[in-house]
């Protein structure tokens, strides 16, 4: 009843439920970088939609199963084999007991989502079976993980072999990324050039793109001078910029308090695409009024309503 | 900040100026209580809030927001648990003991009556899990940070961080001159109160 990792690749985590309600301990939530599609992956093999599976940065991934299951491969695109049989993403696959599952190298976007059926059986630390790399918890023993691994895998739930997400619901991820934002607490700050800029010219992500956050290059961003501010709130999708002119956009493993500018926030729509922009890729931001960016979620959660159920909001929210 | 209005950090996050992180303690407290609220963070001078958008609006959130900060009583925090924690100073624990004292002008011996003759608050639990900014070092102790941060900081390890003395709960990289450290666990995983030092906890260190 075991999942044996024979190639772990890069970095590859288990994320569920993120590690919600505990942000004045200084908790960070973590979960997947791309919950809508850990969430898609989750909904082929019948679970529920925030259940545990492995997060695959860059692909180059393989397990054996001791058992049958159904499996569902999501995310950024890359070759999914059964036994050397070649398959497709977003369907739910049969692997057989004593079968590999091979994920290629990520071809656009950067993080691959695995679900297997009942999903994989962690204990969860405060409250959640994400993995919290720089705390050492949660998880596979609080790592990342490596060959010989042996993960247990919950019991199957009902499914259908063969379901897919439909076309229409399944994201593209290329190399250029446009982020809808809404201005954040200290968005006043930028000089009145940077205000125009900062929509106007694309950001490069950098090269060192984790789970804590994503530095933009080739922009460079102005503040108007201020005293040093005191530590306060950010949260996944807060773009803060330090004096340097680089901003940073916090991601699922991110601190809970900072004391750099504020000067965006992510759209609640668009946090899920943070995890598939890929190092030296291009990032725009286009700006929305926080009623715009609520409203563009409501589209989009009526949208995703007939195939993931009422339950899509879960994909994005603690609650 | 002390700005008391409501400013909007993200479509569905909201923080409020307030004059002192005891004020600020004592609002997300009793926040908290409300089931509206998926996260509330006290900062160092604002209260934080977050919601999940597709239930509530910002401006509902505001409303409540800005009528807890409106009418803040200050909690009286002498009634606060008093959290004890032994602490070996100097040596392969506190590497740093020896440049803090000369930094400040101090004998080491000094720096440790000092550290652990003071009552500190725990102003707010942030950087990483369980990292407690605590309030109240004697000023004679104010340190700058290191030039380079240590990339291991062994968990429960006491630093100082300027105006701050803090613990780190968990193994990590840290930039805090290290003057001791603690063998008491800090946070257990699995209870209910998961971390031993809440916000608002009073705090005293006892040389062992």
């Amino acid at each position: 009843m075991t999942l044996n990792v024979l190639k772990p690749g890069v970095q590859t985590t288990v994320q569920g439920s993120p590690r919600t309600g505990l942000r004045h301990f200084g908790m960070p939530w973590s979960g997947p970088a791309d919950p809508l599609s850990l969430a898609m992956a989750n909904r082929l093999c019948g679970n529920d939609l925030r259940a545990p599976g492995l997060e695959v940065t860059f692909g180059n991934f393989e397990c054996l199963f001791t058992e049958e299951r159904l499996v569902a491969v999501t995310g950024a695109d890359a070759s999914v084999t059964i036994d050397g049989r070649p398959q497709a993403m977003h369907r739910a696959l049969r692997v057989g007991a004593g079968e590999r599952v091979a994920i290629g190298p990520a071809q656009r976007g950067m993080r691959i989502y695995l679900a297997t059926g009942g999903g994989i059986d962690v204990k969860t630390a405060f409250g959640s079976p994400s993995t919290y790399l720089p705390g050492g918890f949660g998880g596979h023993e609080g790592r990342a993980l490596r060959e010989g691994d042996r993960l247990a895998l919950g019991r199957q739930g009902p499914a259908h072999e063969g379901d897919a997400t439909p076309a229409e619901l399944r994201s593209v991820f290329g190399t250029s990324t446009i982020l809808r934002v809404v201005p954040s607490a200290e968005f006043e700050r930028l000089t009145a050039k940077s205000r125009r800029e900062i929509f106007e010219k694309p950001f490069m992500a950098g090269t060192q793109i984790d789970r804590m956050g994503i530095r933009l290059k080739d922009n460079p961003v102005s503040l108007r001078p201020a005293p040093p501010m005191n530590s306060a709130a950010v949260f996944p999708g807060t773009i803060q910029c330090p004096e340097g002119g680089e901003p940073i956009i916090l991601g699922p493993d991110a601190q809970t308090t900072g004391g750099y500018a504020r000067i965006l926030s992510v759209a609640t729509v668009d946090t899920y695409l943070l995890g598939q922009i890929t190092p030296r890729s291009q990032v725009r931001f286009f700006l929305k009024t926080p009623e715009a960016a609520v409203a563009d979620l409501v589209l989009r959660e009526r949208l995703l309503e007939s195939w993931l159920g009422g339950q899509s909001a879960r994909s994005f929210s603690s609650a | 900040m002390a700005d008391r209005r409501v400013t909007i950090l993200s479509d569905r996050a909201l923080t409020i100026g307030v004059a002192s992180a005891a004020e600020a303690r004592g609002i997300a407290e009793r926040l908290r209580q409300e089931v509206m609220f998926e996260e509330v963070v006290p900062g160092l001078d604002s209260v934080s809030v977050l919601v999940n958008p597709l239930r509530k609006t910002l401006q509902e959130a505001g409303r409540v927001l800005e009528e807890f900060a409106g009418r803040s009583t200050p909690i009286d925090e002498r009634a606060a648990p008093l959290v004890e924690i032994p602490v070996r100073y100097g040596g392969e624990d506190g590497p740093d003991l020896g440049r803090v004292a000369r930094a400040c002008d101090l004998s080491p011996d000094e720096v440790i009556a000092l550290h652990s003759g003071a009552q500190y608050t725990v102003e707010i639990l942030g950087f990483l899990p369980g990292f407690a900014y605590l309030g109240g070092l004697d000023p004679r102790l104010a340190t700058e940070r290191l030039a380079e941060p240590r990339l291991r900081v062994p968990a429960g390890s006491v630093g100082i961080g300027g105006s701050f003395s803090g613990i780190y709960s968990l193994d990590g990289s840290g930039g805090w001159p290290l003057v001791g450290r603690t063998g008491m666990a800090l946070f257990d995983a699995d209870a209910e109160q998961p971390f031993v030092l809440e916000p608002g906890r009073r705090v005293r260190f006892v040389p062992q």
